[in-house]
């Protein structure tokens, strides 16, 4: 429903224009300057300027749960059509923070208030809101006044909500409904050779990580590299992607999945219990322990994936008890109520780390470097000073070859460093009926809806 | 029969009480925290705490209960985390279909099980009554789940006869078209149970000296069995409807999930899911008031069919 000035590109590695037409990033990088399309309006046929912009940001700097993003930025508007972010240091990340950013139309704000846009909001974006019903179905209509005409083809979207994703599966077959995401891991099967209905697999930004506590006092092994690099050995990748996911995933290679600055000659950690039992021996656990491996009951992916995690453990000595969880109870074991990790639980296997914006700086804040204040999103106590010197450089470096350099060799010492057991990257599983065409998904889990036709 | 009621009143009151203190604590025992599916994982610790303390979650939780009971006398049972909605209005919107589809459940349950009962109780001891019972048992035990995906796969996608759910804006008609695949699912809460007792109490009927006289007068076994066995069997029906309300409804929520229905079950599914707390609670009191009724409904109902039960424990008729 609502535009952004720009947005992440359909293989995650750039930016596309959407409201900006175009923007230039200062030599020094410590600005970007957009230029808004002429003759933007917003559904109701208002117009949308230079001063929208500069609302939605300002807004988004003093109210959003992620204001830290956008901190000490500072916006001004020379003119209708021009917005200048501007930073007090090189800012190689403002171009993809900026972008994030929703665009409201202030006017439209100011007389109905925060409740009243959430209710029924005003569209910069290619379709607008005509109804809703909580947690049952958005119908949306295509919004005469977007940009980019004619464009989008369809006239309305019906957004429902199928709680269960083998109903939803059921549901597409049955032609009650015409696209779905997420659908369940056996819907390729489900599907067989049908005419009707086609699977969507595309690499996703996401990756589904094992989660080591290295702030667990009696879980002290996890501190120690050889053992975190046993553990990545002694899994067995490929039985996992074939079993639990049905070859819908691909092994990790780099801690990055997919987009920008991944290191294209990444392998995986290879399948060898013999060299895990090895490193086992020479940390000095060759009789192993035993600890709790946290999952999340919700999805049987999860939990086939874990099943498999503890046999390799198994085989190389380590005990694991399975400890299967509906998804909220997991994943309070595992965060503090504050964001950070909880000193508690000992593995866990419970989510994938994503994010939807270009920079990948943020996955290595989820995965590798010490927490860095205000966000306490590293949930394993994963701290290496030279990592973290890395990452600071790349959030001030601002010539892109540098910042490439840098992105590499953090990938290089964090997948040596093992401070997780690196398992998938997941692949879409959406669907659609054969007469819905161009239904696609980008690495970011967006669906341009924009493009979506349909056959007779 | 009206002091019968009060009482009964009085007590759904109390009872409603404990069960909305339990449910509360129950809920805010379950581990999990409905701030984490309110903020991003890049959320600031600060913003978390806000939106902590804007939803009245950081005040321990006797006080969070007394706070929610003294609104929820005074009819507002809180606004939903999620959704920005009030509670009562979300669950009331959702209730007419799960209203509709447990309607439609009991009576489906009856259009079934009452002249399979007969039947079989007819024909006793015979084959005939054999598969009944054996039929009888395989409902009784199967998974609700499974069977309404079973039901899809075959009569959905296999024949085509039903939608999976019925459409948007359906006529009454298309919605009992498109509902009976859910509500006979959920009926087999009812259904096997009312067909047993109904066999059990007409086969004791038929022993009994009035009906021996009935036959003695030489009046027809059709009229002997409409009028004189039929009659205080279909009691026991009544009261059975009555204290299986809350089986059929807690199947209900399953099956609401399974086919996709957008009820209340389905809004409770996904309010557990995500620790939406008001929309769990007050659902589940909503409920809670719909079972009393349902019971209070059928006592009435038996107390106008049967002078016996219109004595209050201790009083007078």
């Amino acid at each position: 429903v609502y535009g952004r000035l720009a947005r992440v590109n359909d293989d995650a590695t750039g930016m596309s224009p959407d409201l900006a037409s175009s923007w230039d990033v200062a030599t020094d990088g410590k600005s970007i300057t957009y230029r808004l399309r002429s003759g933007l309006k917003n559904s109701d046929g208002t117009p949308f300027t230079a001063s929208d912009v500069l609302f939605s940001l300002q807004r988004y700097q003093t109210d959003s749960p992620q204001k830290s993003l956008l901190a000490g930025r500072t916006f001004t508007s020379p003119d209708a059509n021009t917005v200048i972010v501007t930073s007090q240091d090189p800012a190689p990340t403002m171009l993809s923070d900026v972008s994030t950013v929703l665009m409201y139309p202030k006017a439209y704000f100011d007389r109905v208030g925060k409740d009243g846009l959430m209710k029924m909001p005003l569209s910069t974006g290619p379709f607008m809101l005509k109804s809703w019903e909580p947690g049952t179905v958005a119908h949306l209509v295509r919004n005469p006044n977007y940009w980019d005409q004619p464009k989008p083809y369809l006239d309305g979207v019906a957004l429902m909500v199928v709680g269960d994703s083998n109903t939803q599966s059921l549901k597409l077959q049955a032609g009650e409904i015409d696209a779905a995401i997420n659908l369940p891991i056996t819907a390729a099967q489900d599907f067989g050779t049908s005419k009707d209905v086609y699977l969507v697999s595309k690499a996703l930004k996401s990756s589904v990580v094992m989660m080591m506590n290295q702030t667990n006092p009696s879980q002290a092994w996890f501190k120690n590299v050889q053992v975190r690099q046993a553990i990545n050995y002694a899994i067995d990748k490929t039985a996992i992607i074939k079993g639990a996911l049905h070859g819908y995933a691909t092994p990790m290679t780099t801690p990055l999945s997919v987009g920008q600055y991944v290191d294209p000659n990444g392998k995986p950690w290879p399948y060898d219990p013999a060299k895990a039992k090895d490193l086992l021996k020479a940390a000095g656990y060759e009789k192993g322990f035993t600890t709790t491996l946290l999952t999340n009951g919700n999805d049987p992916v999860f939990v086939s994936a874990a099943t498999i995690v503890k046999n390799n453990l198994q085989a190389v000595g380590i005990t694991v008890n399975l400890q299967p969880l509906d998804y909220a109870a997991a994943r309070a074991a595992v965060v503090t109520a504050a964001g950070g990790a909880t000193t508690t639980y000992e593995m866990a296997l419970i989510y994938a780390y994503t994010n939807d914006s270009l920079d990948q700086g943020g996955i290595f804040r989820f995965c590798c470097v010490g927490n860095v204040p205000p966000s306490m999103s590293n949930r394993t106590g994963f701290d290496d000073p030279a990592i973290d010197a890395l990452w600071a450089q790349s959030q001030i470096e601002g010539d892109p070859v540098k910042r490439a350099a840098l992105f590499k060799q953090m990938q290089a010492l964090v997948w040596d460093a093992a401070p997780h057991a690196f398992l998938w990257n997941d692949m879409s599983r959406a669907g659609a009926r054969s007469k819905v065409r161009n239904f696609t998904i980008t690495p970011t889990s967006y669906h341009p809806v924009t493009n979506v036709w349909m056959s007779k | 029969v009206l002091a019968r009621v009060c009482l009964r009143i009085a007590q759904s009151v109390l009872v409603w009480l404990g069960v909305s203190a339990i449910i509360f604590f129950i809920m805010h025992l379950v581990p999990g925290d409905p701030v984490a599916s309110l903020v991003s994982d890049l959320s600031d610790p600060e913003q978390i705490q806000a939106v902590r303390e804007h939803l009245g979650l950081d005040k321990p939780v006797v006080v969070q209960y007394l706070i929610f009971l003294g609104n929820a006398l005074q009819g507002d049972l809180g606004t939903s985390y999620i959704y920005h909605l009030d509670v009562k209005a979300l669950v009331f919107g959702k209730l007419g279909l799960s209203l509709f589809l447990l309607t439609w459940s009991i009576v489906l349950a009856i259009l079934i099980a009452v002249p399979l009962g007969m039947l079989a109780a007819i024909k006793r001891e015979t084959t005939v009554d054999q598969v009944i019972r054996g039929v009888i048992l395989i409902g009784n035990t199967i998974p609700n789940y499974w069977l309404g995906t079973l039901l899809i796969l075959v009569l959905v996608l296999g024949f085509r006869l039903f939608p999976i759910s019925p459409p948007e804006h359906a006529t009454p008609l298309e919605l009992l078209w498109g509902l009976s695949l859910p509500a006979f699912v959920t009926s087999l809460a009812l259904l096997p149970n009312i067909t047993r007792v109904l066999r059990a109490s007409l086969i004791d009927t038929i022993g009994m000296d009035w009906v021996l006289l009935a036959r003695s007068k030489g009046l027809t076994e059709r009229v002997i069995l409409l009028r004189h066995v039929f009659r205080p069997s279909i009691l026991q029906v009544v009261t059975l409807i009555g204290v299986q309300a809350s089986f059929l409804i807690g199947g209900q929520i399953v099956v609401e999930a399974v086919f996709g229905l957008p009820g209340v079950g389905t809004l409770m599914i996904n309010a557990v899911r995500s620790r939406d707390y008001p929309i769990v609670v007050g659902a589940t009191l909503i409920f809670v008031i719909l079972v009393m009724l349902i019971n209070i409904a059928t006592d009435i109902l038996v107390a106008l069919m049967d002078p016996r039960a219109r004595i209050v424990p201790g009083g007078k008729r």
